[in-house]
């Protein structure tokens, strides 16, 4: 689906046509879901905020002006409604001292997808920020700008933040490399 | 780099496979709220308020062209035609108000 393709399915959303967010949902939910997960770090909890992210973006459709990307502009209600999730439950985002407790273990020899999942719990056991900066950049082919956008940090953070996670993976993923 | 490209090799979480059958069924309605002039009525009542105002300047300037231009005004502000202004004006305010009031009750139902 091409990005006139996609203003086609929000102008048919704004008109009324529920219908047509069933495509945004299903080109979104992965990535939207990869996100909350990164931050809740629970399963269940993350398909129920990204849930509520669909539905506050449905709602807020016409404050969508199109001058960013329609993604980046979904991603950025995605990592909002976590961190207020995050805020009511009080869950503070792991921190590097805890990380670093849990970077005792090496990996043996691993096939592809065992290999896959295991990068991506690596990306899990790093602090929230350091792991959506790393999910967005690395698997979402975001730029340091658009990732600013959507979690609100400055660019130089963004850019000090994904050094400080490639550090952090290459000594947990040395095994690998 | 290695580690870019092991990076870019892992695949995206997966949410339950009827995530988005989920959210569709969650979504509240969205209310549409027609105008109470239709787009078309409005343009006719717009043509016909130009069509008078035309009609108004057409049969006043012959009679008034040995004046000035500042005297020209005077006498259409006192002329009967005059009248008309507020009618016109009232008209539009309506027509804006109705539509304003349709975009705020779409933006926040």
């Amino acid at each position: 689906m091409t990005i006139n393709n996609e203003q086609i399915y929000i102008n048919r959303i704004r008109d009324g046509d529920s219908s047509a967010f069933s495509f945004i949902v299903d080109k979104y939910k992965n990535m939207a879901y990869t996100i909350a997960l990164k931050m809740i770090r629970d399963p269940a909890a993350a398909e129920d905020a990204t849930q509520e992210s669909f539905i506050k973006a449905y709602e807020a459709i016409d404050t969508y002006k199109g001058n960013a990307k329609f993604s980046t502009w979904l991603y950025t209600i995605v990592y909002r409604t976590c961190l207020s999730i995050l805020k009511q439950k009080k869950t503070l985002p792991l921190d590097d001292e805890e990380y670093n407790n849990r970077m005792d273990d090496q990996p043996p020899a691993l096939e592809a997808s065992e290999q896959s999942k295991y990068i991506s719990r690596a990306i899990s056991e790093l602090p929230a920020t350091e792991a959506i900066v790393i999910t967005l950049y690395y698997m979402n082919g975001n730029s340091v700008r658009e990732i600013s956008k959507i979690t609100g940090l400055s660019m130089p953070n963004v850019k000090i933040q994904l050094y400080r996670a490639r550090k952090k993976l290459e000594h947990k993923l040395a095994g690998l490399l | 780099m290695k580690l870019d490209k092991l990076l870019k090799t892992v695949e995206q979480d997966q949410p339950s496979a009827d995530f988005t059958r989920k959210v569709m069924n969650a979504l509240p309605q969205r209310k549409k709220t027609q105008p109470l002039i239709s787009k078309k009525t409005g343009w006719t009542i717009a043509a016909g308020i130009a069509a008078c105002i035309g009609l108004l300047l057409i049969t006043n300037t012959p009679s008034t062209t040995h004046q000035s231009w500042m005297s020209q005004i005077f006498a259409l502000l006192h002329s009967d035609y005059f009248l008309v202004i507020p009618i016109v004006l009232a008209v539009s305010l309506i027509l804006c108000l109705d539509y304003s009031l349709q975009i705020l009750r779409n933006r926040f139902s």
